[in-house]
Parts: structure tokens; C-alpha cells; sequence
């Protein structure tokens, strides 16, 4: 009878064990994809500024070394927002090796 | 269980003493009525029969002994004295009384009762003066057919005291295996249990070793979205604040140059940069 009684006190301490862990994993993973969820956000939301800002540089004189370098700096900007965005799409970890500038 | 067989004993030994002085008492009337022989018998048959209702009632088991004990004695003597000694009837009953007292006592009432026996046998055959009697062995005071009819009535006492140890031995082998069996039943409960606690332990390390291994798995891909989170950190931190940092000082620089560069248009540059900048601190934040 005693015996019975432990079994029964091990199993339910096994399950509340267990129930703790299937929470806390639930939790983890809630923040986790809430993270994500953010980033992806912001990074869609990064693409318009972006793109304005290529525009807004066009429009500027294009003769000297500054309005090259300025050209080339914001080329790679959209680029890395672009593969960023793009690794994102395909449900791919983020590599920095990867990154083109 | 001891204690239980030595009180079967003596309450038998006691009911056959009960009825054996009734017998006497009875026939103390035949052939001629021997008044004082046939009060004495009956005197000790109820003071028998007074012990018998006695041990039903009190555990003192050693305490009835010893008062069977003195009154056996003070009949041995008596029917010594009366009937003849060592001639008489009283040396067979002697032997059954002795056997029947080794079984039923023990410990101090045991040595008291054999020693008193040693010393009263002692006085009969040392000393008959001091008795009454002329001699030990005084063949004239019995009556042959009477001693003949006790014989025939200590053979019975033997054969009902031989079938009742042969009943109680029966008896008490069962309650030993009855006992016995309860012992293996016990037994093979208490294997059950082991076996059910054995089996238990191994779902408990099954279990625990799944919880485990489910741990490890979880914290794995925890670790790994974790260094995802991490590169994506970096990424942003350098990769695509980097450019965008050149940006904002080329534009510093093109503040300087307001002729060259329309204020306007150096101004909308400035504010988009802010606006990324505020944007990829943002996430840097959440993420660092």
C-alpha cells in the first residue's frame, strides 16, 4: 500500500517536473519568436527609409569624392538590408559571411 | 504457543483428576462404606475441579501448578499412610504425576515441586515411624480387587492422557503450518512488491532519462536560435549601422558646402538617416 502510494508521489512529482519544463520551453520559444517577429517587422519597416534615402542621394550633385563615397555607402546599405531581408524570407539563420558590401 | 500447550495439559490433567476422585469417592461406598476415604476423595475432586474453573479464568498458569502441586501431595500422603505404601496404588500414580508435573511447569515452580516430591519419597521410605506406619511396604492395609480396579483406572488415565497429547499434537502441527502458510503467502507478497518497486525505479530512470534527453534537444535549439539572435545582433550592429554611419558623416561634411550641396536636400538625407539610425538602435536594443 505504501509502496503504491510512493509510486503515485514519484509519477506526479515527474509530471509536475515536467509540466515546468514544457512551460518554461513554451515561454522561451514565445519570446524567441516575439524577437523575431519584431525583427522582421523593422526590418520591412527599414526597407522604406531606405529607399528614400537612395532617392534622395541620386538627387544630389554627382561630380566630387564625396558624392562617389556617399553613392557607395548607401549602395551598401540597401544591399545589406536586402540579403538581410531576404534570409529572413527564406527562413534561414543570418550568416555575416554571407552579408554582401 | 508454549505457554498455550502446557495449559491444554493441565487442564486435561486436571479433568481427569476431577473424575478419577469422583470414581474413588463413589467407591469408597463399595463394599462397606469407608466414610472419611469417601470424603476425603471428594474434598479433592472439587478442590480440583475449583482449580480447573480457576485456570479458565487466570493467566497465573505456575500458580495453579503449585497449588496442584500441594494438593497432590497432601493425598499422596494420605493414601501412603492409609493404603499400604509402596504396596498400595499411590507409586504408579506418583510416576503419572511426575511426568504430568515435568510438562506442565517450569522454572521455579518446577525445581520447588520435584524437590519437595525427592523429600516426601524420602521421608516414605526412610522414615515410615514418623508416618504412622511400621514400615514402607505394609501389604495388609490394601484390598486387591481395589488396587486391581485403580490399576485397570490408571491404564485408562494413560491411554486418555496419550490420545489427547496425540490430539493436541495434531493440533498445534497445523496451526505450525497453517502459520507456515501464512509465512509463504507473506513471502510471496513482499516478492510482488519488490518486483512492482523494481519496476517502478525503471520507468522512474526511463522517464528521467527522457526528460533529459527532451531537456537537452530543447536547450540545443534554444542555444542555436540564440546565436542567431546573436549574428543578427552583430550584423546589424556593424554590417548595416557601418554604411550608414559613412552616410551621416558625408553628410556632416556636405553641410559645410551650402552652395554646393542644396540645404534642402542635405537636410531630407539627414532626417531619413536619423530615422534609420533611431530604427536599427531599436532593434539593437531588443535584441542586445
Amino acid at each position: 500500500m505504501e509502496l503504491v502510494q510512493q509510486g503515485k508521489a514519484l509519477q506526479s512529482a515527474q509530471d509536475h517536473l515536467e509540466n515546468e519544463v514544457k512551460l518554461r520551453e513554451a515561454t522561451l520559444e514565445k519570446q524567441q519568436n516575439s524577437i523575431e517577429a519584431f525583427i522582421r517587422i523593422n526590418t520591412q519597416v527599414l526597407q522604406e527609409p531606405v529607399l528614400e534615402l537612395s532617392k534622395a542621394v541620386q538627387e544630389l550633385p554627382t561630380s566630387g569624392q564625396l558624392e562617389t563615397m556617399m553613392h557607395i555607402s548607401q549602395q551598401e546599405l540597401s544591399q545589406v538590408l536586402k540579403d538581410i531581408t531576404q534570409t529572413l524570407e527564406e527562413n534561414q539563420h543570418l550568416d555575416r559571411s554571407k552579408i554582401r558590401r | 504457543m508454549k505457554k498455550d500447550i502446557e495449559k491444554d495439559i493441565l487442564r486435561h490433567g486436571l479433568t481427569i483428576g476431577v473424575v478419577y476422585q469422583l470414581y474413588q469417592s463413589l467407591s469408597g461406598f463399595v463394599p462397606v462404606v469407608i466414610l472419611p476415604l469417601v470424603i476425603i476423595n471428594f474434598l479433592i475432586a472439587v478442590v480440583l475441579f475449583f482449580l480447573l474453573w480457576l485456570i479458565q479464568k487466570k493467566e497465573n498458569l505456575q500458580g495453579i501448578v503449585f497449588l496442584v502441586h500441594v494438593i497432590a501431595m497432601s493425598g499422596f500422603t494420605y493414601f501412603w499412610v492409609n493404603f499400604g505404601g509402596f504396596a498400595g496404588t499411590v507409586p504408579s500414580f506418583l510416576c503419572v504425576y511426575i511426568t504430568f508435573i515435568v510438562i506442565v511447569s517450569s522454572g521455579i515452580v518446577r525445581w520447588i515441586t520435584l524437590v519437595t516430591l525427592a523429600c516426601a519419597l524420602f521421608v516414605y521410605f526412610q522414615f515410615p515411624q514418623s508416618l504412622g506406619m511400621s514400615s514402607y511396604y505394609e501389604p495388609h492395609k490394601i484390598n486387591s480387587l481395589q488396587k486391581t480396579i485403580d490399576y485397570i483406572v490408571v491404564a485408562g488415565i494413560m491411554i486418555s492422557f496419550g490420545i489427547f497429547l496425540k490430539t493436541k499434537l495434531l493440533y498445534y502441527r497445523d496451526k505450525v503450518a497453517q502459520r507456515h502458510l501464512q509465512l509463504q503467502k507473506i513471502a510471496h507478497t513482499l516478492h510482488l512488491q519488490n518486483q512492482e518497486l523494481a519496476l517502478r525505479q525503471e520507468e522512474t530512470r526511463a522517464i528521467n532519462d527522457n526528460l533529459e534527453s527532451i531537456v537537452e534537444d530543447r536547450t540545443k535549439e534554444s542555444e542555436k536560435r540564440y546565436e542567431a539572435l546573436s549574428e543578427y545582433a552583430f550584423i546589424n550592429a556593424h554590417l548595416l549601422r557601418g554604411p550608414l554611419c559613412r552616410v551621416m558623416g558625408l553628410v556632416n561634411l556636405m553641410t559645410r558646402e551650402p552652395d554646393r550641396y542644396p540645404p534642402d536636400k542635405i537636410e531630407k538625407v539627414k532626417t531619413l538617416t536619423g530615422k534609420i539610425d533611431t530604427q536599427i538602435s531599436a532593434i539593437n536594443q531588443v535584441i542586445g
